[in-house]
């Protein structure tokens, strides 16, 4: 791939999609790493494709994949509460914060879901493809997602 | 599952004007919309400004990478070649001194064992020319791998 190709679409991509894995993650230092970890994947990719609008999903599949290889990893060492880190400093409203761990009370799935349909404003096809679920299943997992959130947004459990 | 009753009610259609009117008298078009308001704050809530590393940086680093496995791909059969000839000499030289004038196969392999010991400065002249073809075939392949090797 061609350098400044590459740099159009990291320009366009890189901070939106550390926005994503830090909120999947709830870990800044995390994030940094699967971040370029993402990019050193889809640079190496044999399949890489050359419009901008693919190599977006392809760079959010492979993002997708290391995050979920991440909770695995974290499941398997039994961390499965995962620390607040810096993303919490972050943040001076309260508001926020409250935001914040409302959208960590989901499951892993839900807040990718809810990423990519509702931040992305990725169709359920292409959840489907980045997030390596049925198309069928994308439509019933983000209704539910979505039905939890409401839920926790008016305070419930 | 309880599927959202209205057709409306799709992601999508967020930023249209008539949907966002019908969302006013529809629950179901309503929550959506609150949703994806509420998901746009958290996003634009989350540090946007950290440093990422420069693309350059990250184009060399894949390289480099690539670079190095085309290096251990090309090395890995005289890696495989230099264990099994390990294993064969341990083996070998485990038969012939347990087994040294007891069987058949061992008293052969300590025969052949005294006769290349008197052949000892041929045989190291070849180990060394052998390894030194190896080592210049490694480094042709290696040198052919990273010129054709555009990222």
């Amino acid at each position: 791939m061609e350098d400044r190709l590459f740099e159009t679409i990291y320009e366009h991509t890189a901070r939106p999609l550390w926005a994503y894995i830090a909120r999947m993650t709830d870990d800044a230092p995390a994030a940094d790493d699967i971040l370029q970890e993402t990019y050193l994947r889809f640079l190496r990719s044999s399949s890489r494709p050359s419009d901008a609008v693919e190599a977006k999903r392809l760079i959010y599949t492979i993002a997708t994949n290391l995050v979920y290889d991440r909770f695995r990893k974290l499941k398997r060492r039994g961390e499965t509460d995962i620390a607040e880190t810096e993303l919490e400093t972050s943040c001076n409203v309260e508001s926020e914060v409250e935001m914040m761990q409302v959208f960590s009370r989901l499951k892993e799935q839900e807040r990718v879901l809810l990423w990519l349909a509702y931040v992305e404003g990725y169709d359920h096809v292409q959840i489907a493809r980045i997030a390596n679920v049925s198309r069928l299943s994308v439509k019933v997992l983000l209704f539910r997602a979505r039905k939890k959130l409401a839920a926790l947004m008016e305070g419930g459990n | 599952m309880k599927e959202s009753i209205c057709e409306f009610a799709k992601e999508s259609e967020v930023r249209n004007e008539q949907w966002q009117r019908h969302a006013a008298v529809c629950g179901d078009c309503r929550e959506v919309l609150r949703t994806v308001e509420w998901m746009k704050t958290l996003a634009a809530t989350t540090s946007q400004h950290r440093d990422t590393p420069a693309p350059g940086y990250l184009v060399f680093k894949a390289r480099l990478q690539a670079r190095v496995s085309d290096v251990d791909r090309a090395a890995l059969p005289v890696n495989v070649m230099a264990i099994a000839a390990g294993i064969f000499l341990i083996v070998a030289t485990a038969i012939s001194v347990g087994f040294g004038g007891e069987t058949r196969f061992g008293s052969i392999m300590v025969e052949a064992l005294f006769l290349l010991s008197t052949y000892v400065t041929v045989i190291l002249f070849a180990v060394v020319l052998v390894i030194g073809i190896c080592g210049t075939v490694v480094y042709l392949s290696d040198s052919k791998t990273v010129k054709g090797n555009k990222l």
